[in-house]
C-alpha cells in the first residue's frame, strides 16, 4: 500500500492557526477600528461645534452689521427710534431724491431719485428737507414718471410724486423711508415692516433672556448671547456698539 | 503536485481606505467653513474701513476750503472738494449745489481690493453774499418790538446803484446781482425780524458762535479805527484798522474788515469798511462806516455818524438827527464777497447727516 501524498496528508492547503496568532489579529483589527472611528466622531462633533460657532459669529455679524448700517449717522428725533427692551423701531430710509425747485408751495414735486430701491406709494413716507433742515414727514400717495422733465434742476430720470401735504419753495431734498422695526425675539434678529410679519435676518442662535435693546442715556445699545449648546459656555459674552447722534466737533 | 497559490481575502484595506476618505472630507468641510469665516470676517472689516474711510472724507470736506469760484457753480451741478488716500482705503469728497446756500457734502470711502464703498453724505449750508444781503427786511432791520428811534436820515432809494458822493466803480462787478435783488422788491427803511435773543445776532445760518469763531480779528471797548499803512503795505493784522473807504487806490481800499466784538463796543470817529459784529450795543459817534453791521444789541448813531449799507440790531436803533444811514447794497454784498474766504465754508445743517442714499 502506498503511502498517503504529502498534499493530501496535510489536506490540499495552508492550515492552522494558533490561538496566538488569531488573538493579535483581532486586538490590532479591534485597536485600529477604534482609533479610526473615535477620530471619526471627533471630527464629526469638531465640525458640528464649528458650525453652530460659525452660525453663531455670522448672526452677530449680521445683527451689528444691518443696525449699524441703519444708525450709523442716525439721529434720534429725525428717524423716529422707538425703543423697548426686545425691539427697535425706526423710520428705515431707503432712498434720497433731489428735489426739482418749487415756484410756490405744492402737495406735487419733481424728483431725481437715489437709493437702494425704488419708493414704493403702498408703505413708503417722505421727511422733506428744507432751508433750515428737516420738516416734518408726509405720505407719499402717488408717483409716476415726470414729463417735461426739471427746467434748471437735476437731469436723468426723475419722478413726480403728490404727497399728503403741501411743501414749501425752498425744499432740496426728499428722503423716502419705511416704518419698521428690529426684534431680538424667539432667538435670532428678525424685521418687521409696518405691521406685517417679523421676518428673521439671522439664524436663531441668540439668547431672548439675556439679549436686547436699552437706552443709555439716549443712546442706543444693543446686547447680545448667544445660546449656550452641549452644555458649554457661549464662547462670548456679548456684544454692545452704540448707536445714536454723532456729534461733529 | 503543485500547492494551491494564496487566495487573499478581506475587507480591511478597503474600509481603512473608506475611513480616511470620510475623514479627508470631513477635514475639507472644516477647513472650508474656517475659510468662509475668515473671508466673511474679512468683508466685515472692509466694510468698517469703507464706513471709516466715507467718515473721514465727509471730515475732510467739512475743512476743505471752498475752491476760489465756488460760489459762481450752478446749482446742480457738482464740484470735487478733495481725494485722500488713507491707510486702509481712499477717502473722497464733493460737493453738489442744490440751491444757492444749500450743498450736498458726499464723502465716499473705498476699502480693500474688492473696492468695498460707502458714503457719508451731509447737508451743509455755505453763504451766499447774494442770497444774504436779499434776505434782509430793510435798509435796518430789528427785532419786532424792538424800540426805534430815528430823528436822522435813513435813505432806502440807492440800493441797487451808489450814487455821488460815493465811487460807484466798486459796484460794477454786481450790477446784474443788486438788479436782480431790488429791482422789483426794494427795501424799505426799517425792516422786522423775529429777534434773536440778547447778545446772539446772526447771519443765515450763522450764528453768534460762528460768526465769533470764523472771524477770529476781535475788537472791544472803546477804538477809532483808522487805515494804517506802512511801506506800501495795508496793516490789516491789526485790529483797529477797518480798510479805506475814502480811497480805494490806497493799500487798504482794498482792505474789508471782519471784526467781532464779545460785548458792548463804542466807536469814536475814524472810518471803515466790511462787516462789524458786536454781541452786545453798538454806538458809533462820528464814525463812517462802508458794509454790515451785524448787532446782538442795541446800535447807535450818533454826532454824524454815518453807514453806508445795510444793518440788522437785534435791541433797536436810535439815530440822532445829525447822523444818516444810506442804503447800499452794493456795499454789503462787497462787504461779504471781500471775506468769502472767512465765510464761504461749510457748515453742517442740523440733523442733516445721513449715510448712502
Amino acid at each position: 500500500m502506498m503511502r498517503a501524498s504529502k498534499k493530501e496528508r496535510v489536506g490540499g492547503g495552508v492550515r492552522g492557526f494558533t490561538l496566538a496568532e488569531t488573538l493579535v489579529a483581532l486586538l490590532l483589527g479591534w485597536g485600529l477600528s477604534y482609533v479610526a472611528l473615535s477620530t471619526f466622531a471627533r471630527q464629526r462633533t469638531l465640525q458640528a461645534g464649528m458650525t453652530r460657532r460659525a452660525e453663531a459669529l455670522a448672526a452677530v455679524r449680521t445683527t451689528r452689521n444691518v443696525l449699524h448700517a441703519e444708525t450709523r449717522v442716525g439721529d434720534a428725533e429725525r428717524d423716529g427710534w422707538s425703543l423697548a427692551s426686545d425691539s427697535f423701531g425706526i423710520r428705515a430710509f431707503r432712498g434720497t431724491a433731489l428735489v426739482c425747485p418749487l415756484a410756490e408751495a405744492s402737495s406735487e414735486i419733481v424728483v431725481q431719485v437715489r437709493g437702494t430701491r425704488l419708493p414704493d406709494a403702498s408703505k413708503d413716507s417722505v421727511l422733506v428737507v428744507g432751508e433750515s433742515g428737516m420738516a416734518g414727514a408726509l405720505g407719499l400717495d402717488f408717483r409716476t414718471a415726470a414729463e417735461g422733465g426739471c427746467p434748471g434742476g437735476p437731469e436723468g430720470r426723475l419722478e413726480r410724486w403728490r404727497l399728503s401735504g403741501e411743501v414749501s419753495p425752498g425744499a432740496v431734498l426728499a428722503r423716502y423711508f419705511e416704518r419698521g422695526s428690529y426684534h431680538l425675539v424667539n432667538g435670532a434678529l428678525r424685521y418687521r415692516r409696518g405691521a406685517g410679519g417679523r421676518q428673521p435676518l439671522t439664524p436663531t442662535v441668540f439668547d431672548d433672556r439675556a439679549s436686547g435693546f436699552e437706552d443709555r442715556d439716549g443712546v442706543v445699545a444693543v446686547r447680545l448671547r448667544t445660546k449656550p449648546w452641549d452644555g458649554d459656555a457661549p464662547p462670548w459674552p456679548g456684544l454692545l456698539f452704540h448707536a445714536g447722534l454723532e456729534r461733529w466737533p | 503536485m503543485r500547492s494551491q497559490p494564496h487566495a487573499e481575502r478581506g475587507a480591511a484595506l478597503v474600509v481603512a481606505v473608506l475611513l480616511v476618505l470620510a475623514l479627508a472630507l470631513l477635514a475639507h468641510g472644516t477647513l472650508l467653513l474656517a475659510q468662509q469665516e475668515l473671508a466673511a470676517s474679512r468683508s466685515s472689516l472692509r466694510l468698517l474701513q469703507a464706513n471709516s474711510a466715507a467718515e473721514a472724507a465727509s471730515r475732510i470736506g467739512m475743512e476743505t476750503p471752498m475752491p476760489a469760484r465756488f460760489s459762481e457753480t450752478p446749482v446742480w451741478d457738482w464740484i470735487p472738494l478733495s481725494s485722500t488716500t488713507l491707510e486702509t482705503g481712499v477717502a473722497d469728497a464733493r460737493l453738489l449745489r442744490l440751491s444757492r446756500e444749500h450743498w450736498l457734502l458726499e464723502g465716499t470711502g473705498r476699502s480693500g481690493p474688492g473696492a468695498w464703498m460707502s458714503q457719508d453724505n451731509r447737508l451743509v449750508w455755505i453763504l451766499d453774499s447774494a442770497a444774504r444781503v436779499g434776505s434782509f427786511t430793510g435798509v435796518v432791520e430789528v427785532g419786532r418790538d424792538a424800540p426805534v428811534a430815528v430823528l436822522g436820515n435813513v435813505e432806502a432809494g440807492h440800493l441797487r446803484r451808489d450814487v455821488a458822493p460815493l465811487d460807484p466803480i466798486p459796484c460794477r462787478p454786481w450790477s446784474a446781482v443788486l438788479d436782480s435783488l431790488f429791482e422789483l422788491a426794494p427795501l424799505p427803511a426799517i425792516g422786522t425780524v423775529e429777534a434773536s435773543p440778547r447778545g446772539e445776532p446772526s447771519l443765515g445760518l450763522l450764528g453768534a458762535a460762528e460768526l465769533v469763531e470764523w472771524i477770529p480779528a476781535s475788537v472791544d471797548g472803546v477804538g477809532t479805527p483808522e487805515p494804517r499803512e506802512e511801506l506800501g503795505r495795508c496793516l490789516m493784522e491789526d485790529p483797529w484798522n477797518w480798510g479805506d473807504p475814502d480811497r480805494p487806490d490806497r493799500p487798504c481800499g482794498a482792505h474789508l474788515a471782519g471784526r467781532t466784538a464779545r460785548g458792548d463796543l463804542s466807536v469814536e470817529g475814524g472810518v471803515g469798511q466790511g462787516l462789524l459784529v458786536a454781541l452786545g450795543d453798538l454806538r458809533m459817534s462820528a464814525t463812517r462806516f462802508h458794509g454790515i453791521l451785524l448787532v446782538g444789541g442795541r446800535l447807535e448813531l450818533q454826532r454824524g455818524a454815518e453807514v453806508v449799507g445795510l444793518a440788522r440790531a437785534s435791541g433797536g436803533i436810535e439815530i440822532d438827527a445829525t447822523s444818516s444811514f444810506v442804503g447800499s447794497g452794493c456795499r454789503a454784498l462787497r462787504a461779504l464777497e471781500g471775506l468769502r474766504m472767512t465765510l464761504g465754508r461749510p457748515l453742517a445743517v442740523p440733523a442733516g447727516r445721513f449715510g448712502p442714499p
